[in-house]
């Protein structure tokens, strides 16, 4: 399959970032003006807006790309996942009524609400995978642009089912459901008339695996202890009886408690991210070193545990004490990293590089935007 | 005639041609060594972002093709807009932004009034209940009955007057009001047409055609709907302030009972409930000078611990110079009927 792959050749960096914070704040600071005055109608513009930036930023091959999409498309889309949503809702209630009423079973009703949860969840778990079937097929290099085939709802029932056997494991199928998954997005993926290939083995990075799992759950015992430090007044009050002090102390240990639990929160989450950061490097590597491009480029990534914790600690700590105005800088900080990181062997010759064979949607990442924040890109 | 070179992409194959470019006649013209290639309307051009270079990619709608042109002169001139042919139409979205805030405006200020008359009779009468109870924790309900009856006769007069027992249709709902044993100079008005008296007003009025003034005043807030309407205000108002994230999350929404019972009015709403008041005590046959002497007599008060009635912006003195009433007119109760209201919490 990958026969006529030059090996041995030397690696070189898969794309060239030249964007510039200056604008990146340009654009990011007129979308957050825009965003509140129309109460959020212009973030489908203003995502758009950004994409555009970006995109004309990236170079592979010394040629630019492209993104072609409208902040339009994406409003229409979320216009129309409400509408499938709720279409679908509609049918399925009226049906499990028009059954009940007829054969006065109740059931036919809790199934009914079972069905709505169950399609809810599978639109979701497919909602990434028609969000980047859009965006494929909204960016162009050289005039060529990519596309996707295969079935959102397909890879959505794939997810829950995939989702359901973690659970019944403890979690050990992680790996293995990730990869699997990303086998589905990516060999369903194309650019121009080259598909992606990409054949994981979960093997290689379950040692890494089980050890963030380990790693994970040994941080919640200090946590643990944090917890009981805060709670522990509380309990105290609580056992001397209700009587005694009770307006005076009850409110301060009340406030100190809660405080408490939203601080051992953060830290939970924050300390998650941070463990994970091995992990999610590991899983890079694996999925992009083993992916190929039309048996022409094969792509690879640097990216280490320890590079990405200082990227993510570093956006966390710039966000979050501009109190979010320094999201600019994060996000160059983000693209530089994956430029840095990301390399290919090998090379398209643009003149055999022929145009997707797919239309592409005309609404897009309306499921996203429905059942995830969508992030701000 | 103005031409430019440029290289173009045919949407086939990622392959780059060598090309001239013509901009002629309101079309673009695309020629290569051999000939043309295509011509595309200005009017259906498509600009992309702009590089670092100045380097736009053309192209025209629902075709393939797109030329890479690098000189900002002739893109201007042939319709690109902005330095990076940023499609972002700024006058659209700065008049879409304005006629967003003033519908919100527009909504916050209307919706209310139109909403309370559509709230369900029951749901209303509830809303009252809910208040009264919350009242009547505190101070309990005087209810001998000779004070109830003169109470009660008064109260339909001014009612009647109001249109409240005749109004056709859902609205038609009649006064229930009650005197709690509260030394509090006031009276509340509650959805669903409730009125709650405080003992504490009946005490320190002068006689029954200042309570009769106030009682007016009052009933004129339910015909309006002004409860309903302070109470979607307030709830709307914090629903708003929740949803926008400002609000600071637990324990924020404060009690439907306390909401109901610390309704504000607006000047505006005062001021036609003191107005319609004078209308409904002349209606009656009553005469309509006790609003404005009640008024005069919270400000001689000392202590200006009046709460409610009082608490409302427009100035006291300026609502009695503003609505003095007429002494033509008969006494709102005799003499009989006042002195069995001025007794209706004394304990049998």
């Amino acid at each position: 399959m990958e026969s006529n792959l030059e090996l041995g050749k030397q690696s070189s960096p898969l794309f060239e970032y030249d964007g510039r914070v200056g604008e990146l704040y340009g654009i990011f600071l007129s979308n957050l003006i825009f965003t509140i005055l129309t109460l959020g109608i212009f973030r489908f513009w203003a995502i758009t807006r950004t994409r555009r930036y970006i995109w004309s930023r990236l170079r592979f091959q010394g040629e630019r790309f492209e993104y072609t999409g409208k902040g339009f498309e994406l409003f229409l889309g979320l216009l129309v996942a409400c509408a499938v949503v709720i279409g679908i809702f509609l049918a399925l209630v009226t049906v499990g009524e028009i059954l009940y009423l007829l054969t006065h079973v109740k059931a036919f009703l809790w199934v009914a609400i079972a069905l709505c949860y169950l399609v809810t969840a599978m639109l979701a778990a497919g909602a990434y995978f028609s969000a980047q079937r859009y965006r494929l097929s909204r960016t162009l290099w050289c005039g060529i642009r990519g596309g996707m085939s295969g079935s959102a709802y397909d890879y959505g029932m794939r997810k829950l089912g995939y989702g359901l056997l973690c659970v019944l494991t403890l979690g050990q199928l992680i790996p293995w459901a990730t990869l699997r998954l990303a086998e589905r997005r990516i060999n369903a993926s194309s650019f121009g008339d080259a598909s992606f290939h990409f054949e994981g083995r979960a093997g290689r990075v379950y040692p890494t695996f089980l050890l963030t799992l380990l790693l994970s759950l040994a941080s919640l015992f200090p946590l643990g202890l944090l917890e009981w430090k805060f709670m522990s007044p509380l309990i105290a009050l609580a056992r001397h009886g209700k009587s005694s002090a009770h307006d005076a102390l009850a409110g301060p240990a009340h406030a100190h408690a809660m405080q408490g639990l939203f601080l051992v929160y953060v830290l939970f989450v924050v300390g998650e991210i941070l463990i994970q950061c091995f992990y999610t490097a590991a899983l890079a590597r694996h999925i992009t070193g083993n992916t190929t491009l039309g048996g022409r480029l094969q792509f690879s990534s640097r990216v280490t545990g320890t590079g990405l914790l200082g990227l993510i600690f570093g956006n966390l700590l710039i966000v979050v004490f501009t109190l979010g105005l320094g999201y600019p800088l994060a996000l160059q900080r983000v693209l530089r990293f994956l430029v840095r990181t990301l390399t290919v062997q090998g090379s398209i010759d643009p003149s055999v590089l022929g145009q997707n064979k797919q239309d592409g949607p005309g609404t897009g990442e309306g499921m996203l935007n429905l059942f995830d924040h969508g992030g701000m890109i | 005639m103005t031409q430019v070179a440029a290289t173009y992409y045919d949407g086939r194959s990622a392959a780059a041609h060598a090309m001239t470019v013509y901009a002629q006649d309101r079309e673009l013209l695309l020629c290569d060594r051999h000939g043309e290639i295509a011509r595309w309307p200005l009017s259906a051009l498509v600009f992309s972002e702009s590089s670092p270079d100045g380097v736009v990619f053309v192209s025209c709608k629902n075709q393939p093709g797109r030329a890479a042109i690098g000189d900002v002169d002739f893109l201007r001139g042939v319709g690109m807009r902005g330095g990076g042919a940023d499609r972002f139409r700024l006058s659209f979205w700065v008049a879409l932004s304005v006629a967003v805030l003033l519908a919100v405006a527009v909504a916050v200020d209307r919706l209310p009034v139109v909403a309370a008359r559509l709230v369900p009779n029951f749901i209303q009468s509830r809303l009252g209940r809910v208040g009264e109870d919350a009242l009547m924790a505190a101070h309990h309900r005087c209810t001998v009955p000779a004070g109830q009856q003169s109470l009660d006769r008064l109260t339909s007069r001014l009612a009647q007057a109001a249109g409240l027992n005749s109004a056709p249709g859902a609205q038609a709902m009649p006064i229930a009001v009650i005197v709690i044993d509260d030394p509090r100079i006031n009276a509340v008005a509650l959805p669903g047409n409730h009125i709650v008296v405080m003992r504490g007003l009946i005490d320190r009025v002068e006689d029954s055609n200042e309570f009769a003034g106030v009682l007016a005043h009052e009933t004129a807030h339910l015909a309006h709907h002004d409860p309903m309407q302070a109470l979607l205000r307030r709830i709307g108002l914090r629903m708003v302030v929740t949803t926008l994230g400002f609000g600071n999350g637990i324990g924020d929404v404060a009690p439907l009972a306390g909401a109901l019972l610390n309704l504000s009015y607006s000047r505006q709403m005062e001021d036609r409930a003191d107005a319609a008041a004078l209308t409904y005590l002349t209606q009656a046959g009553l005469r309509s000078d006790g609003l404005a002497r009640f008024f005069a007599m919270l400000e001689k008060r000392e202590d200006k611990s009046v709460i409610g009635f009082l608490a409302d912006h427009p100035p006291t003195e300026q609502r009695r110079l503003e609505h003095p009433g007429s002494a033509v007119g008969a006494s709102a109760m005799t003499v009989e009927e006042w002195k069995a209201l001025q007794g209706i919490c004394s304990s049998t």
